[in-house]
């Protein structure tokens, strides 16, 4: 092996941190080479050195100040569970969001007259004798499924009617107040003219015919 | 064997510590102290500075005390923490350079005629070691006065094995170099080719 090479192991070497063949073959080496020899000295002196450094210490008060340092962490710790949320819940748009489209729901449904619905159908329905020619009642239900659904549900007619003229009503208040306003009667017209077209089906002639649900119809035609 | 041992009694002594034991507790504290104190002080070369260091680590670990993981070395993670905080003071240091004025004053003389002594060799090297590059500096202090085995010292500095021994050989060989000519000084003077400074 050559000195240059003996040379950037012997500091293992001196440690005992080299394989038994290297330190073999190192020992062979400096057996033969003064200047090695002196470099080997070198590192085994320094060693000794570091062997006698002096061992530092903490102070004497270290344990009871660390324990005064944990003391006061272990009562913050047991007082902010006590009293403070580990995490305060922040308020972002992702959580917002679903709440603002459910209010946005049900303002809608409100305002779209789905309460008035779902209240008309839990009003108790007593048939009102007007003294009119009911026939209309008896009318064998058609293909219409809207229709038949009305006819089932024991249709009175004047109480559709009042009905219809509240909302039309309410409809009209709305529409001239605001852009909502008008959103919401022409989404109530499009419910309500569907059916108003099917009934004058089975009244072709409403400017002739004296029934209440001809009438009705010259109202609407009238706009009235 | 007998790191084995040690290394099961640490185990035993951080469950009791997850289950609220203070003894167990004082017992880590007692064991690793001074050990810590005295890789601290050669990296930070400040006594008061590397005991704070200290106690912030093992506040950290009574505070951490239950993400331990047991597949891990408990003096690792001291060890680890205690190093991280004394690399981030040092790098606060390089930041913000302190001098106190009435500390050099008429000092530097006689600092300077020790460090010329040659029988003053282990301050020397002592010194020497303050000044090594910190990254060989860290490896020295845990592998050749800590006596820690080189894979620990791998897994304390989160480095591959290989380059903690080229960092460990290569502070040993800078040190070798600072030393040099105060040896051969010392050499002279003992075969009596030298006169000693004091009887010029």
């Amino acid at each position: 092996m050559r000195c240059r090479k003996v040379r950037s192991f012997l500091s293992a070497y001196c440690k005992g941190e080299l394989t038994e063949k290297r330190t073999g073959a190192i020992s062979a080496h400096l057996e033969g080479c003064p200047r090695c020899r002196f470099e080997e000295t070198a590192y085994r002196e320094m060693n000794q050195y570091i062997e006698r450094f002096p061992k530092y210490s903490v102070s004497e008060d270290f344990n009871s100040r660390l324990l005064k340092k944990i003391a006061d962490e272990r009562f913050s710790e047991t007082r902010s569970r006590a009293y403070l949320p580990k995490k305060i819940p922040v308020l972002t748009f992702n959580r917002l969001a679903p709440l603002f489209a459910a209010a946005c729901f049900i303002f809608a449904f409100m305002f779209s007259g789905g309460l008035n619905l779902m209240m008309d159908k839990q009003k108790s329905t007593e048939v009102v004798s007007t003294g009119l020619n009911d026939d209309y009642l008896t009318t064998q239900p058609g293909p219409d499924h809207i229709l038949n659904q009305h006819l089932a549900a024991n249709w009175v007619f004047s109480e559709q009617v009042a009905r219809a003229n509240r909302i039309k009503g309410l409809m009209t208040r709305l529409a001239g107040q605001n852009s909502f306003g008008s959103l919401a009667s022409s989404s109530v017209n499009r419910y309500y003219i569907p059916s108003f077209y099917r009934i004058q089906q089975y009244y072709p002639n409403p400017e002739t015919n004296s029934n209440p649900a001809s009438s009705w119809i010259r109202e609407v035609n009238n706009g009235q | 064997m007998e790191k084995e041992t040690e290394k099961q009694l640490d185990y035993e002594l951080i469950k009791r510590v997850q289950n609220g034991d203070m003894v167990a507790y004082n017992e880590i504290v007692s064991k690793y102290k001074n050990r810590l104190m005295n890789t601290i002080v050669r990296m930070i070369s400040s006594e008061q500075e590397a005991e704070d260091i200290i106690q912030e680590t093992f506040l950290r670990v009574y505070q951490h005390r239950d993400s331990f993981d047991f597949r891990h070395c408990f003096s690792t993670w001291l060890y680890t923490i205690a190093l991280n905080l004394a690399r981030n003071e040092l790098r606060k240091r390089k930041r913000f350079k302190f001098f106190d004025i009435f500390d050099m004053q008429g000092h530097e003389s006689e600092i300077a005629v020790e460090m010329k002594l040659p029988s003053n060799l282990p301050k020397i090297l002592e010194n020497a070691i303050e000044t090594l590059p910190n990254k060989y500096k860290m490896a020295f202090i845990l592998r050749d006065i800590q006596e820690q085995p080189y894979e620990e010292v791998a897994k304390i500095m989160n480095i591959p094995l290989g380059t903690v021994k080229s960092r460990v050989n290569r502070a040993r060989a800078l040190l070798r170099e600072n030393l040099k000519p105060r040896m051969e000084e010392s050499n002279a003077l003992s075969k009596g080719t030298l006169l000693p400074v004091s009887l010029l």
